[in-house]
């Protein structure tokens, strides 16, 4: 086995079954993407070459009124929401149960719950319970004499956006408590031990010791969530599909209604290949960000 | 070494057998579609008794379900059968595709050019594409035998492009008004026939407490009945098709004064408190449960109005829509008409035999279809014991009999580009964020930009 692990031409041959896969699944949609993204194309039979025509129709004439870079803003404030809201929220869960608390297990069990239920599912749990008409929030918000706090929640302008974003917090809290929280159970006692005989405060023991060494997966999440913010796609499709437009639109919707409402694959394509860019320069960004940040805490 | 040799041929041979079948599959494919196209030929190609020689005819819809209880379901497969029994020396082969995924599959065969002899298709923006790309029959020279003389006029509109018939049409779906006629008495309003008498019904249906009309706003196309109706009688469905077909303009006096009733209806609470949240299922619940006192929606109701359980059977009435003074169009103008149909493949063989199979169905199935209580029929004749038809669909066919034009669903005359755009415009209307006014203008800035 030593003898073919060591060899190039065995590792080759073991990497080639998933390079390939990865090839054709992953990379080769993208730059044929690209290349779509600069045909003026019905999806029936030949496209026109453009170039970038559509790049500048979608980013700066916005012929069909599409606002193309609202729907991008939209995504960041998802961001925001993930990164200020979810993630502290979830670092809180995972902390108190990890240092322990009576039913840990049934607690993390019932977090991670949301996790397990299909966006389609929770997308239309919501949708009853925002409904104008019979949803039990308006129906709450009655009974407790708060009748002028009702609103028709999806439809107008000032609560769309968070009507949905919401549900997508709280849908996802729950997988980045388990990451946290397998990554607190990691930390040795000792150094908790240790810190309390030197006469630490709680408050000292997570500031100190817990967030310096989850930090690798605090970085980890921070990624997922801001990745995540801006492909999203699922809650928005099925609760708004963008209405009331373009109060909820993000990328991946318009790009969804671009190809198979609009019949325009070449706009689409311009889209997918922003959102493809868009990722990997956040990515990069992040990961500079979270290095220059360990140099420092290094020196 | 030896094992790595071993490892590396089977991972190869793997490899290659994955991408062999791959290939293999692929031409099967391909000789499936190539070995029915020389046969067919073949056979067009033999002059001698042409119409005893036994053809295979190949055909897609939407109705994909046997047993479904949809009208439109039972009536094609009703006519399908009868058709096999009618030409026995003619083999139907037909794969049924629900849903969505059937535009799809169209779209995908047609941009391959492996489309099959006669498919279900829609008309107007819908079927552009189809006619532009040189995939559809057209039917303009073979309809001069006396078929056009059996269609209600105004039915071909949809599948005629520059002046040619591409498709017959099978059945007319309509609006209507449909008016509960329970809570019309308890308010003490009148069944409209006037746009005053509408406005004065509403005001005493929400006096008393009751929703006067359901709106399932949040699905768009139902709203979209409401604009494209009022702009009927306003313009009249000869303007409205001008406009939908690039020909007319949007932003006319009269299209201004329909959107200012629209958003009349809208500021008078007429649809209720919340419209633009309401799903069209949850609208419909509205009306079926006797929550809401008027619905202008398409014939497909009529099954859920008269079903055993329904708490409405029997309350409920149909009539024309009210006309409005000073508007170009009359009652007899319908929202609605013929718009779905078959196309006949462009490269089909045995034209002349595949005209006949495809006349007799398309109008056993508009007889069919309206036996079923889906929509009247496009054909006219006598269409025999009508007893066992649901009332309302007689009732319709009755109104609508004396119909002078037809104006379709917007979202299915306009492509999908445009569709789109109008739909984006009409909720930004409804939730009175652009006036009237604004809303003409920009429907007719980006659906028929420059003109």
């Amino acid at each position: 086995m030593q003898q073919v692990f060591g060899n190039k031409k065995a590792i080759a041959v073991f990497v080639l079954p998933t390079l390939i896969l990865f090839i054709v699944v992953g990379f080769l949609p993208i730059v044929q993407s690209v290349y779509y993204s600069l045909l003026e194309w019905d999806g029936f039979g030949k496209g026109k070459f453009v170039g970038f025509a559509l790049y500048q129709d979608l980013f700066v004439n916005d012929t069909y009124g599409i606002k193309f870079l609202n729907s991008v803003w939209n995504t960041f404030y998802l961001a925001i929401l993930s990164v200020c809201v979810q993630l502290p929220f979830a670092f809180f869960l995972a902390h108190v149960l990890a240092r322990g608390i009576k039913g840990e297990k049934f607690y993390r069990t019932f977090f991670f719950i949301p996790v397990t239920i299909s966006s389609a599912v929770i997308g239309l749990l919501f949708l009853s319970v925002l409904n104008p008409n019979y949803g039990v929030l308006n129906i709450v918000l009655d009974q407790l004499g708060l009748g002028s706090w009702k609103h028709d929640w999806l439809t107008e302008d000032k609560t769309a956006l968070s009507s949905i974003f919401l549900p997508a917090v709280w849908q996802w809290v729950g997988y980045y408590m388990l990451l946290m929280y397998a990554a607190i159970k990691g930390i040795s006692e000792d150094l908790f031990e240790a810190a309390k005989i030197d006469g630490a405060s709680g408050w000292r023991m997570t500031f100190s010791i817990v967030i310096p060494l989850i930090a690798p997966i605090i970085k980890v999440c921070v990624i997922f969530a801001v990745i995540g913010s801006l492909k999203f796609f699922d809650l928005t499709f099925i609760m708004t599909n963008g209405a009331p437009q373009p109060a909820t639109d993000v990328p991946s919707t318009l790009m969804y209604n671009a190809i198979f409402r609009r019949n325009m694959y070449g706009y689409g394509s311009v889209m997918a290949v922003f959102m493809v860019l868009e990722c990997l320069l956040v990515y990069f960004a992040l990961q500079r960000l979270f290095r220059s940040r360990e140099e420092e805490v290094a020196r | 070494m030896k094992l790595f040799k071993k490892t590396a041929m089977t991972g190869l041979a793997a490899t290659l057998l994955f991408t062999l079948a791959a290939c293999g599959s692929g031409n099967n494919n391909n000789g499936n579609s190539a070995s029915v196209q020389p046969s067919a030929t073949a056979e067009n190609s033999a002059p001698a008794s042409p119409s005893d020689e036994k053809i295979k005819i190949t055909m897609w819809s939407q109705f994909s379900d046997p047993n479904s209880k949809d009208g439109g379901f039972i009536g094609f497969y009703k006519a399908l059968e009868a058709t096999k029994a009618q030409f026995p020396n003619v083999e139907i082969e037909h794969t049924g595709i629900g849903g969505e995924a059937y535009k799809t599959k169209i779209k995908t065969a047609s941009a391959a050019d492996e489309l099959p002899d006669i498919f279900f298709s829609w008309g107007g923006g819908f079927a552009q594409p189809f006619v532009a790309g040189n995939r559809v029959l057209s039917l303009q020279d073979l309809a001069q035998d006396g078929t056009m003389d059996n269609l209600v006029p105004g039915t071909t509109d949809n599948f005629t492009f520059n002046g040619n018939l591409y498709g017959l049409p099978t059945n007319i779906s309509t609006a209507n008004l449909y008016v509960n006629t329970e809570l019309f008495a308890s308010a003490g309003a009148k069944v409209p026939t006037t746009w005053e008498e509408l406005t004065a019904a509403i005001d005493a249906l929400k006096a008393k407490g009751i929703t006067p009309i359901a709106l399932g706003g949040k699905d768009r196309w139902p709203a979209m009945f409401w604009n494209s109706i009022l702009d009927i009688r306003m313009g009249g469905t000869a303007a409205v098709n001008a406009a939908l077909t690039k020909t007319g303009s949007f932003d006319t006096p009269e299209f201004q004064e329909a959107s200012r009733k629209y958003k009349q209806l809208f500021d008078t609470k007429a649809f209720g408190a919340n419209p633009l949240g309401t799903s069209y299922d949850d609208s419909i619940n509205m009306f079926l449960t006797g929550k809401a006192a008027m619905l202008y929606m398409g014939a497909w109701v009529n099954g859920q109005i008269d079903a055993p359980d329904s708490q409405v059977k029997g309350k409920v009435d149909v009539v024309k829509f009210p006309e409005i003074a000073g508007g170009k169009g009359n009652a007899d103008e319908w929202h609605g008409g013929s718009g779905e149909s078959f196309f006949i493949n462009a490269k089909v063989a045995n034209k002349e035999r595949v005209w006949k199979v495809y006349k007799f169905f398309m109008e056993t199935m508009a007889k069919e279809v309206f036996m079923a209580g889906s929509g009247s029929s496009a054909w006219k004749g006598d269409l025999g014991d009508t007893s066992k038809v649901d009332p309302l669909a007689i009732k319709i066919g009755q109104l609508s009999s004396t119909a002078t034009g037809f104006s379709y669903w917007w979202d299915q005359m306009l492509n999908g580009n445009d569709t789109e755009s109008m739909f984006a415009s009409l909720m930004q209307f409804s939730a009175g964020k652009i006036t009237p006014e604004e809303f003409n203008k920009e429907l007719q800035s980006k659906i028929n930009p420059g003109k």
